[in-house]
């Protein structure tokens, strides 16, 4: 399958590492130098080794330690849209299995005789 | 200030003190730096190719997600209503189910060959769903054979990628594997659509393509109706002193009928219609809204061609001007249960339909009224 992990993958983290330490290092050495009273080499030092950690921490996120996320499928709140032709009441109520647009419908609550399903839509996104 | 341009070893072993230990850390930097750079232009172009393909990979992945998702609906659908053994290989042997286009070496008489290659299938694809499932009703066939439909472009659009995904990563060839990258997220996009419309065609509920198709069922509501084609309806309803004469695919099964046949007989039939008015869901483009209502001009119907070709020609041939009516929405909302933006813009397409025929035609006038779509889960 696609997800098993290859020399390539293999490479490019051991370069990514590499990389990563090489950072850490530099850090290292900024905090020494700055003990040191060496100001301006603890400078060079801090800003080299942050953008190799940035470069390698971005690197490592984008590539090896990306995977592929469950995609969840959306189950949406699909209502059905009733309308009495006789007294003129609407009702709405989450759809059922079965019920079509123009289709029969409950009764109507307050003159009692069957309802027309006037349309059916899912809200929003 | 620091140069990092020509004598970097030197400037590294300024600013790293004059200490032993120092200057040999320096020169451990450096030479991994000076590693990492050759590894950039030696090799900058294989890694790229690398992080394309693994994107590739991880799209891959969501699409076989969603393949295996579809599959498992319509094994779960089907066993509900059959008990038949071995149902299983059955889906996946209907899944791979597919069609060659005719040649179009010779396009004459092409719109024809397809017609008949499609029908071929779509005859088979019923007869197949009944061997499944016998003795089901018309409209939970036509619901099953969406539901197929969708899950069977989910198997292809995950067998090509993967094609692709495999054979970029064989070759290594940058183009092949920058074509799947570029491609990715329309497919992906796609496939969510498909996912969204397997759920639909499971559940019986109207999706947003039947926009047209609920306008012209709006309009024939309580009518007398009668089959004009195969799985298309006709009424005649009295509109503002005018005839009108409406045709729709048969609902509540996801159809789309053959609106084509149905205005070529009717046309055909009756020599006093005067203007042909066709309402069907349109492509938006980015920015703009779901639901919004555009009015234009020619045969407003989408798919393959063969049925926007027969009312073009009938129209042509009786002179009869096409008016077009349009509800916009995404391709997704098209395939997936129909929005409420899409349901409000139904409700303005309907009023434009009267507003046309007051303006285009005269009282006592014979109107003609397409609403195309897929019909699930919209009666007439």
């Amino acid at each position: 399958m696609p997800t098993r992990r290859s020399l390539a993958m293999l490479v490019v983290t051991a370069i990514i590492t590499a990389l990563m330490v090489l950072s850490i290092g530099f850090l290292v050495q900024a905090y020494s130098a700055y003990l040191g009273g060496e100001r301006e080499a603890a400078l060079y030092y801090l800003m080299v080794g942050l953008m190799g950690l940035a470069l390698s921490g971005y690197t490592l996120a984008q590539t090896v330690l990306r995977r592929p996320k469950t995609p969840k499928s959306k189950e949406y709140k699909v209502h059905t849209v009733m309308h009495c032709l006789r007294c003129g009441f609407r009702d709405l109520r989450p759809f059922r299995r079965g019920d079509y647009v123009l289709g029969p419908g409950d009764n109507c609550p307050r003159c009692l005789t069957p309802m027309v399903i006037l349309a059916i839509y899912r809200e929003g996104e | 200030m620091f140069s990092l341009e020509p004598g970097l070893g030197v400037t590294l072993q300024q600013v790293s003190g004059a200490g032993t230990q120092g200057d040999i850390l320096g020169l451990v930097f450096q030479a991994i730096f000076i590693a990492l750079f050759l590894f950039s232009i030696l090799y900058g172009q294989k890694f790229q190719i690398w992080v394309m393909l693994r994107n590739v990979e991880i799209g891959l992945h969501k699409i076989k997600r969603m393949r295996d998702e579809a599959r498992q609906t319509i094994i779960e659908t089907l066993k509900v209503l059959s008990n038949k053994p071995g149902l299983e290989a059955e889906v996946d042997r209907l899944l791979e189910y597919f069609w060659i286009e005719p040649t179009s070496l010779d396009p004459f008489g092409i719109v024809g060959k397809i017609e008949h290659i499609l029908d071929t299938r779509e005859e088979r694809l019923r007869w197949e769903i009944k061997s499944l499932v016998p003795g089901v009703d018309d409209a939970r066939l036509r619901n099953l054979e969406g539901l197929l439909e969708a899950g069977s472009s989910l198997d292809r659009m995950y067998r090509v990628i993967r094609h692709y995904y495999l054979l970029g990563k064989k070759t290594m060839s940058l183009f092949v594997i920058y074509q799947a990258d570029a491609i990715l997220p329309m497919v992906l996009q796609e496939a969510k659509a498909l996912s969204a419309a397997v759920k639909a065609f499971r559940d019986g509920q109207p999706i947003g393509d039947g926009a047209g198709s609920l306008v012209a069922a709006r309009f024939m509501y309580g009518a007398e109706k009668r089959v004009i084609a195969e799985d298309t309806v006709m009424a005649e309803v009295e509109v503002d002193n005018r005839r009108l004469i409406v045709v729709k695919a048969l609902g509540p099964g996801g159809n789309v009928g053959k609106p084509g046949e149905a205005v070529e007989k009717i046309l055909g039939s009756r020599g006093d219609v005067t203007a042909i008015i066709m309402v069907d869901a349109a492509l938006k483009l980015e920015g703009e809204k779901v639901g919004e209502v555009a009015e234009g001009v020619g045969a407003a119907i989408g798919g393959i061609g063969v049925e926007k070709f027969k009312i073009e020609e009938v129209a042509k041939r009786f002179r009869v001007p096409l008016y077009a009516v349009a509800i916009k929405e995404s391709l997704y909302d098209a395939i997936s249960p129909m929005r409420r933006e899409i349901y409000v813009g139904v409700e303005k397409a309907v009023e434009r339909v009267r507003r046309l025929i007051r303006e285009k035609t005269k009282i006592g006038d014979t109107i003609l009224l397409a609403g195309i779509g897929n019909t699930l889960g919209i009666g007439q």
